[in-house]
């Protein structure tokens, strides 16, 4: 039986092996006893496990996650906002799918002004509603396993929702500003971005849901007075005051946004 | 107080009935959840886990009730589950996956690092830790899952099948993390490897069609199955347990 060398059994210890020299080491390991007391006893190991706390210890963080934690994110919703587009092909589809609602909501008003009521009414849920058929796969253990976690649930859902309603605005004024003749499909994803951040503010003192209904019916009921006034546009006006709602809300319940309770879906 | 009480809990798929008035009291320890396919063993779990609510009847985690929204959160922050599943379809990195989880349940920095580094340890995750999880063999995926489910120091740890598949050095590592972590905490877990669940459960629970047909310790399942006829050479365990799935009445063990 041909052993692993020590500057192989430390590679594998310190994760430098390749996945087949990895995969073969372990192979070893488990039928070789004596490599496996070298290992656990030899006083190389120790400065092998130092250097692989290092590692734990830092994590590769994005420029993202840095930043939000510079202006005061606390770091694991920090972790969790730059996280999003780590599950790509999710993202992708949702940043996909707030674009082409923006883009259809913006044509169909051009020629039919008439006809933005339906899109208003959905516009604040669109996007997270897209968020969550993209994320949820049934089946999938993380799915699973995000959901009954203390920070999971809903409020992931909705802290998804933001980032995905954030990038797909920068993406539309880029694309007006450059690529396509002026318009103004961003604003059809402010309501969302200016919802969804002030149910997430509000969650601080309430349960998600519960926040979330509020936020809903509050945006109905100003949609239904823009309506009446015969102007339901201005229904537009209503995102940005809901966004300051929100940051005035998480600056005044900041210093307990790390509670859990706000997670109980 | 039990740790957990689930009181004539019920719950039914589309008018099939996955469990039917389910009473157990389950304490500090190991507990192992058997039966054949369809028995409800994922449903029970993903009852415990609070994924899922029951039609009827009551569960108490630690005192609590997952029904009331505040009682709930307190249960997660105290609850490590690992569902079943190979396929973790996901670019993160073995480290990533767990500052995700670790982020996911609001561990501040100390405590993640903490955490993170006695599982990988425990668990001898260090060789993968720059690994892409959807490109790890199956039996590193269990460890992981139950790696992420010990994040976070739970008083329950719920795992649905943690031997499936798994190679032999897992299966070492896994039993000898369970053995340890029954003495401070509650486990519950799923499976059909009745050789290992029996090695480490103080208690097995089996599920016939929804119901419970055994409830007891080890020793008793080996104990029915002495007492039964044994014309296919089976191990007593083995044949204990098809004495519990049986429509016929089960031998009483000799009293000692």
């Amino acid at each position: 039986m041909t052993h692993p060398s020590r500057a192989e059994l430390r590679g594998y210890l310190t994760s430098e092996s390749s996945d087949f020299e990895a995969d073969t080491i372990e192979h070893h390991l488990v039928g070789c006893s004596s490599c496996r007391v070298e290992i656990r006893d030899g006083e190389w190991t120790n400065r092998s496990w130092r250097q692989l706390r290092t590692t734990i210890r830092t994590p590769p963080r994005s420029r993202p996650e840095r930043t939000l934690v510079t202006v005061g994110i606390p770091n694991h919703i920090a972790h969790l906002i730059a996280a999003s587009p780590a599950f790509r092909p999710a993202w992708w589809l949702s940043v996909a799918a707030a674009l082409v609602f923006a883009g259809i909501a913006a044509g169909a008003v051009t020629t039919n002004p008439l006809a933005s009521l339906p899109f208003l009414t959905v516009a604040p849920v669109l996007p997270v509603i897209g968020v969550a058929l993209a994320y949820g796969i049934p089946g999938d253990p993380l799915t699973q396993i995000a959901a009954v976690a203390p920070h999971g649930g809903f409020r992931l859902l909705l802290i998804r929702g933001l980032t995905v309603s954030a990038s797909s605005i920068a993406l539309a004024v880029l694309a007006a500003l450059f690529f396509l003749p002026p318009n103004a499909a961003f604003i059809w994803l402010i309501p969302s971005l200016a919802a969804t951040a002030a149910t997430l503010a509000l969650s601080i003192r309430m349960a998600a849901p519960v926040a979330a209904i509020v936020v809903v019916t509050i945006w109905i009921m100003l949609l239904g007075a823009t309506t009446i006034a015969g102007t339901p546009t201005d229904a537009f006006t209503i995102g940005p005051h809901l966004l300051v709602l929100a940051i005035a809300v998480a600056i005044v319940g900041g210093a307990r946004n790390s509670a859990p309770s706000s997670a109980a879906t | 107080m039990s740790d957990v009480l689930l009181d004539r809990v019920t719950k039914t798929y589309r008018r099939r009935p996955a469990l039917q008035g389910i009473n157990l009291r389950l304490t500090a320890g190991t507990t192992a959840i058997m039966g054949p396919n369809g028995a409800g063993k994922t449903t029970l779990l993903r009852l415990l886990a609070t994924a899922i609510r029951p039609d009827s009847g009551q569960i108490r985690i630690h005192g609590a009730d997952p029904n009331r929204p505040l009682e709930l959160a307190r249960i997660r922050t105290r609850l490590g589950y690992a569902p079943d599943g190979n396929d973790l379809d996901t670019r993160l990195s073995v480290l990533q996956f767990l500052h995700h989880v670790a982020a996911l349940k609001g561990l501040d920095i100390t405590e993640r690092n903490r955490d993170i580094e006695q599982q990988i340890e425990a668990l001898g995750l260090g060789h993968a830790l720059h690994r892409q999880v959807r490109q790890l063999p199956t039996g590193t995926v269990r460890r992981l899952l139950v790696a992420q489910a010990m994040l976070g120091r739970p008083q329950l740890l719920v795992l649905d099948e943690p031997f499936a598949d798994v190679d032999h050095e897992s299966r070492h590592l896994l039993i000898d993390v369970l053995r340890r972590s029954s003495d401070h905490l509650t486990v519950v877990l799923a499976g059909h490897h009745l050789n290992d669940l029996a090695a480490i459960a103080n208690r097995l629970v089996i599920l016939k069609a929804g119901t419970v047909a055994f409830d007891n310790t080890p020793a008793d399942l080996v104990a029915a199955g002495l007492a039964t006829t044994n014309p296919d050479d089976l191990s007593p365990l083995e044949a204990g347990y098809l004495a519990a799935l049986s429509d016929r009445p089960r031998p009483e063990p000799d009293p000692m």
